[in-house]
């Protein structure tokens, strides 16, 4: 018997007795199913072309955050630079924040929700409460309302594309470039009790794979706002193919967690990671997260 | 469940009643939470049901699930890839006379691997695919996938330690 028949024997010999009782998974995927479906349709007969490049996940669907005008992406990487932010603006390094990897803002000095920290660049849009579209936060937020949420929040001449169709409410996933490479979005509204606290690991996690040169090392804080949030900021560990990023979890006092990912390339297909650092600083990507935008 | 009472598209729920349990096998060797394999292969089931006309002209069925549980798999790994979710859980589909020792212990071990190799020891030698066919499932290279293997199962023996005898036996 080879080695390999004797992996496949020994797969076999673990999964032969396990003899789930599929009827109940059989009939919530296909509600599940139907209920897409239903979504699809309305979307669609809703003509609204957004809404349905979000439902078909088409490339074709790529539009810029915002209407082209005072900066482009390019532009908002000189408003980083004046305003003492990274010598390239827009890619986040430890310096961005003007603290080292692996210290935070100091507990319950959190900045007023949406305004972007220190460092962070005035090109990044401030989403104002109110702004977005009937929210209906704690996870129910439809992909229409998160992406268009979400553009209101990216710097001007940074473009979304790609939203994956797969998932439901209260999550997104996108291919996010502010012209320096596209990179894996996801961003996701949990609502209360769905997921456990974040917390971070001690020791940190290792990496799996290379970490690409010049990138940000691993780091992980816990932060306390004044709000009373409790938030995860931490910047990731590379797996085998140097693919890491920002991971942000922002859970708020009413239970509602905020969770985004941003990463240095593109995962979810052939797998393209030419980015040393993910785009944006983390202060950046903290204000998103934090924005009251998600919780109305 | 008002819901069952309109028509599925022809042939999805024979597909999916006869296919669910294979499925649910491999996602939840591949996720290593019972739970979380229910879950996925409801999503998997879900989105066939969303695409199966078209799927049914254009592609063959088995592969296409095959794909969107991969997809749904590694989507969910990046997303809980600092391990704050959830954690393992032995649902009790297995019958109590089974090696339950041995599968806890390959289940384990498997955990630790990345997604990606993970994915690919699961579907070469749980599915029997070929590096070419999991290539394809992937949208990677056969050298991709021969690479991820090499090193899954080297990570694996690895990981299993003293046990590692159960993959020679």
């Amino acid at each position: 018997m080879s080695a390999d028949d004797r992996i496949a024997d020994v797969f076999s010999k673990v999964i032969k007795d396990l003899d789930p009782a599929i009827g109940d998974i059989v009939r919530n995927g296909e509600r599940l199913g139907r209920r897409m479906r239903s979504r699809r349709r309305k979307l669609l007969a809703a003509g609204n072309t957004v809404a349905a490049v979000a439902v078909v996940g088409a490339v074709v669907g790529m539009y810029q955050a915002r209407p082209p005008g005072v900066l482009s992406a390019a532009g908002a990487a000189g408003s980083s630079a004046s305003s003492g932010a990274s010598a390239s603006p827009g890619i986040g390094h430890p310096g961005d924040t003007g603290r080292p990897a692996g210290t935070g803002r100091p507990s319950g000095t959190a900045r007023p929700s949406g305004t972007g920290s220190k460092g962070s660049p005035q090109s990044w849009p401030v989403l104002k409460p109110g702004s977005s579209p009937s929210v209906s936060a704690g996870g129910g937020m439809t992909r229409h309302q998160m992406l268009h949420t979400l553009r209101g929040m990216l710097p001007a001449g940074s473009v979304v594309s790609d939203v994956r169709a797969d998932d439901g409410r209260g999550s997104l996933e996108v291919d996010y470039n502010d012209g320096q490479g596209a990179v894996d979005l996801m961003l996701d509204v949990f609502g209360p009790g769905t997921i456990q606290s974040a917390t971070c690991p001690n020791p940190l996690w290792t990496d799996e794979g290379t970490r690409p040169a010049g990138a940000l090392p691993i780091s992980c804080v816990m932060r306390t706002l004044a709000d009373g949030s409790v938030e995860r900021d931490a910047v990731m560990y590379a797996d085998e193919f140097g693919f890491y990023g920002y991971d942000i979890y922002d859970q708020r006092p009413d239970g509602i967690t905020v969770f985004i990912q941003v990463g240095n390339g593109i995962l979810h297909t052939l797998p393209q990671v030419d980015r040393a650092t993910p785009p944006g600083s983390m202060a950046q990507w903290e204000a998103v997260v934090e924005n009251p935008a998600w919780h109305q | 469940m008002t819901e069952r009472g309109t028509d599925a598209p022809p042939g999805y729920r024979e597909f999916a009643t006869a296919r669910a349990s294979q499925l649910l096998r491999i996602a939840f060797l591949m996720c290593g939470d019972w739970h979380e394999a229910e879950d996925l292969v409801q999503t998997t089931l879900a989105k066939l049901f969303v695409a199966w006309n078209r799927v049914q002209r254009r592609d063959s069925v088995e592969a296409y699930a095959r794909r969107v549980l991969l997809n749904a798999f590694l989507s969910q790994r990046r997303l809980r890839r600092s391990g704050e979710l959830p954690v393992a859980e032995f649902g009790d589909a297995g019958r109590a006379d089974v090696d339950t020792d041995l599968r806890m212990t390959l289940v384990a071990a498997l955990r630790r691997l990345p997604p990606r190799s993970r994915a690919v020891v699961v579907l070469r030698y749980v599915e029997d695919h070929s590096i070419e066919s999991v290539a394809q499932l992937m949208d990677v290279t056969p050298s991709a996938v021969k690479s991820l293997n090499t090193r899954g199962l080297a990570q694996l023996r690895e990981l299993l330690g003293a046990d590692q005898d159960m993959l020679r036996s």
